[in-house]
């Protein structure tokens, strides 16, 4: 009998130790939070799937820069409809005990001392627009509703209800707003950034961060982000078949319309057609093909001409200049017509005299520089070279070792339009 | 508004580059069109062994134009090529004084002709006579000038100030008598560079001059005097042709550079600066004064480094190219078609 009292005493005191030690455990997991730091849970219900994955992402970063920009740390808690498994939420109002509840477990977790949702719901032409924050003892800070905002003017709203939960939350008030109104923030921000290309499916990024959209239909509307009115933002454009490219975006009002400069088609080939001065009678035609798919290309030019002079009885002399090029090419900046290239090659003059006993002479030559000014218009580009041809002197020649050029050491100078694709 | 003024700055270009012949100008070398004849002389020549070259145009007495190709190594014999006017070669001739070929129009039979200091007969074949004279210089470029007037064949060779002459006597080619005279009296040297009458068909001994063509060694500059063939080739160290008989200055040329043509009454040279020019002569008598009016001019480097000679009076001219060793035969540029 005592031993069985004393074994039930035991099994008491082992109780007591262990139920003292979880409350203990209990209060040290109350008592462990991180000052201003607020769990973020979203609720987003929108009509299409791609709206709720950007509007899953983009509400809560952006409620979190809202708090990070007035001194509070944020950790994501998470959308709900994941940690609601098989629960329907109300879509308006507050939400119920059990919810909060889940919130509430998941902040402490986080040993976040603030929880807030952002709740953002179009369902049967019923829209809606809620933040709430609690403490995480559960008690109700905010409740900020806006049932009017849609698409990007929720974000001022946004803002109006973080100002509100950093002005209410030490004063231990409930705060409840229907019917928010745009511009209760010090900021004024972009609502809205559409912009408008010819480049159908491009991408458009921010750059050196994340993609924002994909021109279609000529046109993409960027998530929001919150921007203000007369900041700037730089993208990237980037689509196959054209240069990447970056152009930096002024935001002058709280719907922006901005029409991108196009972008520049990478040609994967061209034939062009020329003319030289020193070659007067003449033609040159030529094919450039691309080799890296961006800057550099291989061609082969083939430039067909007579010699005349104004002297009596005069022959003229028939010229075949072949010859194979490399060519780079430089780009100014974004929408500027005008490019540099620089191409060098070797090749070979054929010339034959109609004279009695006259060889076919050959004169081989390099040509180390050329450098080519270009105006692109469409599929064309207009094109001014100057060319740099040394004539080696080889074999049976006509030009000697000397720089090919006119009279008094010009360079050639040619004319060029290269039809692309 | 961009795309305009690219197409108005093109327009402007072609037009700006069209008015300044820029356009038509060739970088082949401007004679190849009027070539009617070419002939490849690399067989008679040693290519190992570095070398310059010269041509030269001379016209025998039954009015054939034959061409002269030098050959002046660097070590070894010079040599020259002779060719008649369809390029086919007729002689060739070693001598270590060959030099460059001097010969006053007209010319009667027989065709006498130095090239340095060997002297040339030619008479439908050619003969070589080696040294002309051994009164003169036989390391100097002659000039031999037939003086119509007077009969008698001129030796012509500057040395130590004065130019020399020795004179022979028409047919058997024998020496008759030799002296010398000077150009100025300053003491300048000078290369003779040509010679001709004024008049070369009918020369008249009372309107015609003989005209000197001298280079003033010191500065370049180029001088014609004309001198009376009644009393050519004056006598007398104080004979100062350029300051006693009608001149004329050209301005600096390059040695070498004075090629006769239009029969005598037309000059070639070429400038200092490359301009080939190309001249009427003509003797005024009433004023008693020698005029060149420049009827044309090319530029010298559409040559290049090709040696370049003219006949005597025909609009031909014949172009040696040293690299290739191909000699073309050609209309001479000034004579413009259209």
């Amino acid at each position: 009998m005592f031993v069985t009292q004393q074994k039930n005493v035991f099994i008491c005191v082992v109780f007591f130790y262990f139920i003292s030690f979880q409350l203990v455990s209990l209060n040290a997991q109350a008592y462990s939070v991180v000052p201003n730091q607020v769990s973020i849970f979203s609720d987003v219900r929108l009509q299409s799937a791609a709206e709720n994955t950007t509007y899953r992402s983009v509400l809560p970063r952006n409620t979190g820069s809202e708090l990070e920009n007035r001194g509070y740390s944020t950790v994501p808690g998470g959308e709900l409809s994941l940690l609601l498994t098989g629960q329907e939420l109300p879509v308006q109002g507050i939400p119920p005990a059990n919810v909060i509840n889940i919130m509430k477990q998941q902040a402490g977790k986080q040993m976040s001392k603030f929880f807030c949702l952002v709740r953002y719901i179009k369902q049967d032409n019923l829209v809606s627009f809620t933040v709430f924050f609690w403490n995480i003892d559960g008690g109700l800070i905010v409740n900020y509703s806006a049932p009017d905002a849609e698409g990007l003017a929720i974000y001022n709203r946004l803002n109006a209800a973080v100002a509100l939960f950093v002005k209410k939350q030490g004063e231990g008030k409930t705060i409840t707003i229907a019917g928010g109104k745009n511009g209760t923030g010090p900021k004024q921000y972009v609502k809205e950034i559409i912009l408008y290309s010819k480049d159908e499916g491009a991408e458009i990024w921010l750059k050196g961060k994340e993609k924002l959209g994909t021109i279609k239909n000529g046109q993409l509307i960027l998530p929001y982000m919150p921007l203000t009115v007369g900041s700037t933002i730089e993208i990237e454009k980037k689509k196959k078949g054209s240069y990447d490219s970056t152009e930096t975006l002024s935001l002058t009002g709280e719907k922006s319309e901005i029409r991108l400069l196009p972008m520049e088609k990478i040609y994967g080939s061209g034939l062009y057609f020329t003319w030289t001065t020193g070659q007067f009678v003449g033609l040159g035609v030529g094919y450039l093909g691309n080799v890296d798919e961006r800057f550099v290309y291989w061609g082969v030019e083939n430039y067909f001409f007579l010699q005349a002079s104004k002297v009596h009885d005069m022959h003229p002399v028939i010229h075949d200049d072949i010859r194979g090029l490399l060519l780079v090419k430089f780009r100014f900046a974004e929408g500027f017509p005008f490019t540099i290239s620089y191409s060098y090659g070797a090749g070979m003059i054929f010339s034959l005299l109609d004279a009695k006993n006259a060889p076919l002479y050959v004169d081989f030559y390099v040509n180390p520089a050329n450098l080519h000014l270009e105006y692109a218009v469409n599929d064309y580009v207009f094109f001014l070279r100057i060319e740099y041809k040394i004539a080696l002197g080889l074999g049976k020649n006509l030009l000697g070792s000397d720089l090919i050029g006119i009279i008094d050491g010009l360079p050639l100078f040619t004319l060029g339009v290269i039809t692309r694709w | 508004m961009v795309r305009r003024i690219v197409v108005l700055l093109v327009i402007l270009l072609f037009g700006f580059f069209w008015g300044c012949d820029f356009f038509i100008a060739s970088s082949f070398p401007d004679y190849l069109p009027s070539v009617r004849n070419i002939a490849n002389l690399d067989k008679y020549f040693d290519k190992s062994n570095p070398s310059d070259y010269d041509i030269f145009t001379i016209q025998n007495n039954s009015g054939d134009d034959y061409v002269f190709v030098l050959y002046k190594p660097q070590a070894g014999m010079r040599k020259v090529v002779v060719l008649d006017s369809d390029l086919s070669v007729q002689s060739e001739y070693e001598n270590q004084n060959l030099g460059s070929l001097h010969t006053g129009y007209p010319m009667p039979a027989p065709t006498l002709a130095a090239i340095g200091s060997q002297e040339m007969m030619l008479n439908g074949s050619f003969t070589w006579n080696g040294e002309i004279n051994t009164n003169l210089s036989n390391d100097k470029d002659h000039l031999i000038f037939y003086n119509e007037i007077g009969g008698f064949f001129y030796s012509l060779a500057w040395s130590d100030g004065f130019l020399y002459w020795a004179e022979y006597n028409n047919g058997d080619l024998s020496f008759n008598n030799s002296d010398s005279f000077d150009l100025d009296s300053s003491g300048e040297e000078y290369s003779i560079e040509n010679a001709c009458f004024s008049n070369n068909n009918t020369p008249d001994p009372a309107d015609d001059r003989v005209i000197l063509y001298v280079r003033r060694t010191s500065d370049g500059e180029g001088f014609a005097v004309g001198m009376d063939p009644n009393s050519f080739p004056p006598s007398g160290v104080n004979t100062f042709a350029l300051e006693t008989n009608p001149a004329y200055q050209f301005g600096k040329i390059k040695p070498g550079s004075v090629h006769i043509v239009f029969g005598g009454t037309g000059v070639v040279l070429e400038r200092d600066d490359g301009t080939v020019e190309l001249y009427e002569a003509f003797y005024d008598t009433g004023r008693g004064a020698l005029y060149f009016n420049k009827r044309n001019e090319t530029i010298g480097k559409q040559f290049k480094d090709r040696k370049v000679a003219y006949c005597l009076d025909k609009p031909d001219m014949y172009v040696f190219d040293p690299a290739t060793k191909d000699l073309f035969e050609c209309t001479a540029w000034w004579n413009d078609g259209f």
